[in-house]
């Protein structure tokens, strides 16, 4: 940390270590000093952010002004001169950006700063430019509640109801928190202050960071707020009013109003042929719901939440005209059905399953295929005689509220004219298979069938979905085979890690996942055996590795390659991943697969998900965590001698589905929803 | 000095005498009608004469009438409560005080007195009052816009305003104009129907007639003297269908509320015309008996006199005009039952709206128009699919809600959903509301169908009603499923009548509810003032014991016997002693269900003798 001096502006870098001062958010700060130097100040701090730290931050500093960033989120060149020049003609309470969690547009000022802004902006302490000593006077008086909860805290605790964001943009650069949400230590006994506002920005913000937390709270189990602060807090600020319009996640939305009201204990969730799925909400001892999903702890107290099936009688309005039910009339051959992959590339189960559907069912005239118009797969699907229609389009809302049916591999929070996906039929194909446990983002989406590839996919889904899994394979799998090939390749498909967000290229080059993948494609024993042997090995790298693609030393044997997921494992003698579970693919159709996972022991540790599998015991392939292991391995040919105990893994692996009827079998299935 | 005074004062008065006699209204009218911008009218305007003149133009009183302003001060004390006017100890006018235009002050204007001293009248409520009396009628700054804006003239004591077609047309548009709020500026209005434009107009003359008459309107039965105007104002009709040489069969009379009630009257010498009706009042006197016209309208003898409404229309649906009639259920006291039951009526078609009567126009505005350049011009014909029929069966009534198939997206946003269906010879149409999806209709609470009279098995179409005329029609998927619900019941809309040839049958449907019964009645004393009702439980055809009035004051005596839960039974004995023409009522309760005794106690009468001693329920 450099020294202390009286200056405008101390601008707090956060970094997991020590920082990074070529990443562009660090040049980009000290960049500023050029016209600005007098006005402000940097200080470093490695490691996490705390209250703690904030407060003695906030002693220390002589600065009138405090901002943090951390080193991972992305600034714009203007984030400080807009910040300086903004706080050196005034004094405020605090000044911020526009905040985002993707890309900073280029017309920040085009923002629209509606409910959708106010509930999606993260409200962590990072970007916004505190008045120093009011910051003090907050965490003397707050000093229990979370770091991720400070900014709230200061705007109730001051009273600032409403703030004009800047015309200058700050990005997280990630929307994590809305898988994992937020935490609060086993100390921290409330969230933020209890102090009535009329801000709706402020109550949508309190009731984001609501959400977030019981979302967090739903993997954590447990925490020392208790249910009368989270009632006490929903009824001082009536965020109920706002629950309906402006939250999103449906089990939140559910959990909230419950706690507010704990004699209504039933919430419809979604709706499904002949039934319904809903939550239920109960204090221990109350009788367990027909699927148990939560047991959570909240200070004293603990929540059961639960799922039930209930009949189509059962649900409010099912017998007002006014209230339209897609599920009045079968899928029939007058629906529309809408199919769709990735906006941007199909090449998926739903255009593998649209191609079944429209070739052995052609009496369904109106199936369509959605793809954005600008996607390289356009062409090729329109030359198939898909019928397309640009994704996320007038047309394409106006075809989905018109549907019968939604069949897609991926999960949109689609709505249109009051139409979701909570009230509609979807069909969830997955891309792949779920070797994490992702119970917790599986049991907040919608939908009513989840297509699982083999029974041991399918009874983990089970116990949170057992109506909605259908074990019938991903429908890409079944013309998938293997293609021969000019040339003998190999495949490897490293994935992908979310610390390596925002580096440098020289700490890129200086992480553990360039070092071991580079040092593979530049191992002697491995070239000579490419050479040798005549065969190549083809890199797939992850897409959001792709820019620093020229990173890393390729050759002449080893190569990136630009073909398919699909076409590269077709042809491929063996393939090998660190974590991908697309390597099943290539299991399913008899290719050796191996794991060569050189940091096990962080990885899981870093993911938002557990691992479900146990690669040594139940993958389908070896798993080598030495380098010198994996190309032995390769080198030595081993892949290609049949393994007794790998086949018996596979035969479990992918028990119940029968390859000849993957498609027959969804299809069968969602034309009876 | 007081004689000088007096004497002046005579003289004042005679002047006035003069100046409102016939020959002076008869030049001033001649004035008055020349084109706005005329030498002659120029003057007058520049001399601020043209108030004055606007009086001397308005209807002559007889000897001994006058126009009377009464202008209610601090009014929002008794907002919501009847008022009545008294000449000496006699009613002239009363209504319910609502409050008037912002900025107003409430008025009610042109009630017809017999005194022109202000000190013989006085307020039955505790509200400081002031009231103008005069030989010319009472207008209002904003009635003289409205006039100027529609085109309003005045024709003898005859008012109207003229449009589209008038030089050759080939077919007559007329039109009949509602009641608008009671304490408007604008007191008369007309129904100019905006929406038809020149080029909808050019081959039809549209006259649109307003009613010029007493405070709000006087059915244009009656002027302001009390004196029938039906020849006056059928003139005007048959002169200009003459003159052009149009053809009847191409003459339509339109009107919503009391305005249908008007284009009922003056349909009657134009059988081949086409009748476009909407809410119309079928009983005057029982329409009357409520607040708002029971110490006015209601009080007239001459409108209870003439031909009502509902007799005009059982003989038209008699001689087969065509007629399309708009209405809804919870209007009891217009439909008076006649509209909800009627079926098998040769060239009728109903068209149910369902809300409140005076929502039945705003909401069917886009089928009526539809209507309407249907008469004007050929419109055309489209298919519509229907994918889903969904059926809710709520106690005695149905709810539907369709889906349309995907051309709904196409369909005008002007318009209005129907399921259409046939009630022998009548075509019935019930409408639907719009959905947020746009490919869903659906019945609302207000919008139902009734198995017990609606043969739901003959309804099987969905159909738009285009606002251009258009007309977009296809079956529905499959039958309406109304499982439970009491179906086909044979419901007579025979008139009531006060002398009864042996039992007779009767129905009344105020909104969701239907009441059955049968009844006999029979004159009594010619000179009493009461009728006397008994109510039993049953009545075998044969119509049981003599019907003898137990009070001697009765005119008549009935018997009426509920059916069922005796559901509105205080409807048909409010019908019998409206159309009593009596000021008493004495029931006695026999007999009947306990609903019918309850329903009893809350009828809608001033002079009520309710006999309950002997009081044998059925249930409870």
């Amino acid at each position: 940390m450099t020294d202390t001096r009286p200056v405008l502006l101390t601008v707090v870098i956060e970094s997991d270590g020590p920082v990074d001062r070529e990443s562009e958010t660090y040049r980009r700060i000290v960049g500023a000093r050029l016209r600005y130097e007098t006005l402000f100040d940097v200080a470093l701090v490695d490691g996490p952010l705390t209250t703690a730290r904030v407060a003695e931050l906030c002693a220390r500093l002589g600065s009138t002004y405090v901002v943090f960033v951390r080193e991972s989120h992305q600034i714009p060149a203007a984030f400080l001169p807009t910040l300086l020049d903004y706080l050196r003609k005034r004094t405020v309470y605090l000044a911020e950006p526009t905040v985002y969690t993707g890309p900073v547009p280029r017309d920040v000022g085009a923002t629209r700063l509606d409910d959708r802004y106010h509930y999606a902006r993260d409200t962590d302490v990072y970007g916004v430019a505190f008045h120093t000593r009011r910051l003090a006077d907050l965490v003397e008086a707050a000093g229990d509640v979370e770091r991720s909860a400070l900014y709230l805290a200061y705007r109730l605790y001051w009273s600032i109801a409403k703030v004009t964001p800047l015309a200058v943009g700050y990005s997280y650069a990630s929307d994590t928190k809305a898988v994992i949400g937020v935490g609060a230590g086993p100390g921290t006994a409330r969230l933020v202050p209890l102090i009535p506002t009329a801000s709706r920005e402020l109550r949508l913000y309190v009731l984001r960071y609501l959400v977030l937390f019981l979302r967090g709270l739903r993997s954590r189990g447990e925490c020392g707020v208790g249910l009368d602060h989270l009632r006490d807090l929903i009824r001082e600020l009536d965020l109920i009013g706002l629950v309906g319009a402006a939250v999103r996640e449906p089990l939140e939305s559910s959990w909230i109003r419950w706690i507010d009201d704990p004699s209504t204990t039933r919430y419809l969730y979604k709706r499904l042929t002949g039934r319904d799925a809903y939550l239920e909400f109960a204090l221990d001892g109350a009788p367990q719901a027909e699927v148990p999903l939560y047991r959570v702890r909240l200070g004293d107290e603990t929540v059961s939440i639960g799922k039930s099936y209930r009949p189509g009688d059962d649900r409010p309005g099912h017998d007002d005209p006014a209230v339209y039910d897609f599920y009045s009339r079968p899928v029939g051959l007058s629906s529309t059905i809408l199919f769709f992959d990735r906006p941007g590339q199909a090449d998926d189960n739903a255009e593998h399953l649209y191609e079944y559907f429209t070739a052995h069912h052609p009496e369904y005239t109106k199936a369509y295929f959605a793809l954005a118009r600008k996607s390289p797969d356009w062409d090729r699907l329109e030359r198939k005689g898909f019928r397309l229609v640009p994704i996320f389009t007038p047309e394409f809302y106006e075809l989905f509220l018109v549907s019968d049916l939604v069949v897609s591999s991926q999960i949109y929070n689609l709505q249109y004219r009051g139409k979701t996906l909570a009230n509609s039929r979807f069909v969830y194909l997955q891309h792949g298979v779920q070797l994490n446990d992702m119970t917790d983002w599986v049991i907040s989406k919608h939908f009513d069938v989840f297509v699982a590839t083999g029974e041991m996919e399918a009874s983990y889904l089970r116990t949170v979905a057992p109506v909605e899994t259908l074990n019938s394979g991903l429908p890409r799998l079944e013309s998938l085979a293997r293609v021969p090939s000019e040339h003998r390749y190999l495949l490897f498909m490293p994935t992908w890690r979310f610390n390596l967000h925002q580096l440098s290229t020289e700490s890129f080059k200086q992480s553990d996942y360039y070092r071991s993948i580079d040092a593979l494609f530049t191992d002697r024993v491995l070239l000579d055996h490419l050479e040798r042997t005549d065969r190549y090995l083809h890199v797939k790298l992850h897409p959001n590795v792709e820019k620093r693609s020229s990173t890393f030393h390729f050759s002449d044997r080893i190569r990136p390659t630009d073909v398919s997921y699909r076409d590269a494992i077709a042809s491929a003698e063996m393939v090998f991943t660190d974590y991908s579970s697309a390597v099943i693919d290539a299991a399913f159709i008899g290719t050796p697969i191996a794991y060569y996972q050189w940091d096990a022991e962080g990885f899981f540790r870093e993911q938002p998900y557990e691992s479900r599998l146990d690669y040594s015991t139940e993958g389908l392939g070896p798993v080598f965590y030495d380098h010198a292991d994996v190309v032995d391995h390769v080198v030595g040919g081993r892949y290609a001698v049949p393994d007794d105990e790998m086949a018996r893994r596979k035969e479990r692996f992918f028990e119940g589905v029968d390859p000849s009827r993957i498609n027959a079998t969804v299809v069968e299935r969602m034309l009876s929803l | 000095m007081k004689k000088v005074v007096r004497r002046a004062t005579a003289l004042r008065s005679g002047a006035r005498s003069m100046a409102y006699s016939a020959p002076v209204r008869a030049a001033v009218r001649t004035v008055m009608s020349a084109p706005a911008g005329a030498p002659v009218r120029r003057v007058v305007e520049s001399k601020g004469l043209d108030g004055a003149a606007r009086r001397l133009m308005s209807e002559q009183l007889p000897a001994g009438k006058y126009y009377a302003k009464l202008t209610i001060d601090d009014w929002e004390k008794h907002r919501g409560r009847s008022f009545r006017l008294l000449q000496g100890s006699t009613v002239v006018y009363g209504n319910e005080i609502e409050p008037p235009a912002r900025g107003s002050a409430l008025e009610y204007r042109n009630i017809v007195v017999t005194s022109k001293d202000p000190g013989r009248f006085s307020l039955d409520i505790d509200a400081p009052f002031s009231l103008k009396i005069g030989h010319g009628a009472f207008t209002t700054p904003q009635q003289i816009e409205y006039d100027e804006r529609y085109g309003v003239e005045q024709h003898g004591d005859v008012f109207y305003s003229v449009r589209g077609n008038t030089t050759n047309p080939s077919r007559l548009l007329v039109t009949f104009p509602g009641f608008g709020p009671s304490t408007s500026r604008i007191s008369y209005a007309v129904s100019y129907l905006k929406d038809l434009d020149e080029d909808d107009l050019q081959d039809t003359l549209m006259v649109c007639f307003q009613d010029r008459y007493l405070v709000s309107g006087s059915y244009m039965l009656v002027d302001n003297g009390g004196r029938p105007l039906y020849d006056r104002v059928h003139r005007v009709i048959d002169d200009l269908v003459r003159r052009h040489g149009i053809a009847q069969d191409d003459v339509m009379f339109f009107g919503a509320s009391k305005g249908g009630s008007i284009a009922i009257t003056y349909a009657k010498e134009f059988p081949q015309a086409h009748l476009l009706l909407a809410v119309p009042q079928m009983n005057l006197p029982y329409y009357f008996n409520k607040p708002f016209f029971k110490d006015s309208l209601f009080r007239m003898p001459q409108l209870r006199e003439l031909d009502q409404p509902q007799e005009l229309l059982r003989r038209y649906f008699a001689e087969g005009r065509k007629i399309d009639y708009f209405y809804t259920n919870d209007d009891e006291l217009s439909n008076h039952s006649l509209i909800e039951l009627v079926h098998d009526v040769e060239n009728l078609t109903k068209y149910r709206v369902g809300g409140v009567h005076g929502a039945v126009a705003k909401n069917a505005l886009p089928a009526m128009l539809g209507v309407m350049r249907r008469f004007i011009a050929p419109r055309s014909e489209h298919a519509l699919g229907c994918d889903g029929l969904r059926t809710f069966v709520e106690g005695d009534s149905v709810r539907l809600q369709l889906r349309l198939d995907d051309s709904s997206k196409d369909l005008p946003s002007r318009a209005n959903t129907f399921v259409e269906g046939t009630l022998g010879r009548t075509r019935f149409l019930q409408i639907l509301s719009s959905h947020d999806y746009p490919f869903v209709r659906y019945m609302d609470t207000s919008q139902r169908l009734y198995p017990a009279y609606d043969r739901l098995v003959d309804i099987d179409r969905v159909t738009v009603l285009d606002a251009s005329g258009d007309r977009y029609s296809g079956p529905l998927p499959e039958k309406i499923a109304a499982d439970g619900a009491p179906a086909d019941l044979e419901l007579t809309t025979a008139p009531l009548q006060l002398e009864t040839d042996g039992v007779q049958e009767y129905a009344v449907v105020d909104d969701t509810r239907l009441g059955r019964f049968r009844y006999r009645s029979a004159p009594a004393a010619p000179d009493g003032d009461t009728l006397e009702v008994h109510v039993v439980s049953t009545m075998g055809e044969d119509g049981g014991e003599p019907l003898v009035a137990s009070s001697d004051r009765a005119r008549f005596v009935a018997r009426v016997a509920p059916r069922g839960d005796g559901a509105l039974v205080h409807l048909i004995v409010l019908r019998l002693v409206v159309a009593g023409g009596v000021s008493r009522l004495r029931v006695v309760v026999e007999g009947g269900p306990a609903e019918a005794a309850r329903a009893l106690q809350d009828i809608a009468w001033d002079d009520v003798e309710l006999v309950a001693d002997d009081v044998r329920t059925e249930a409870g």
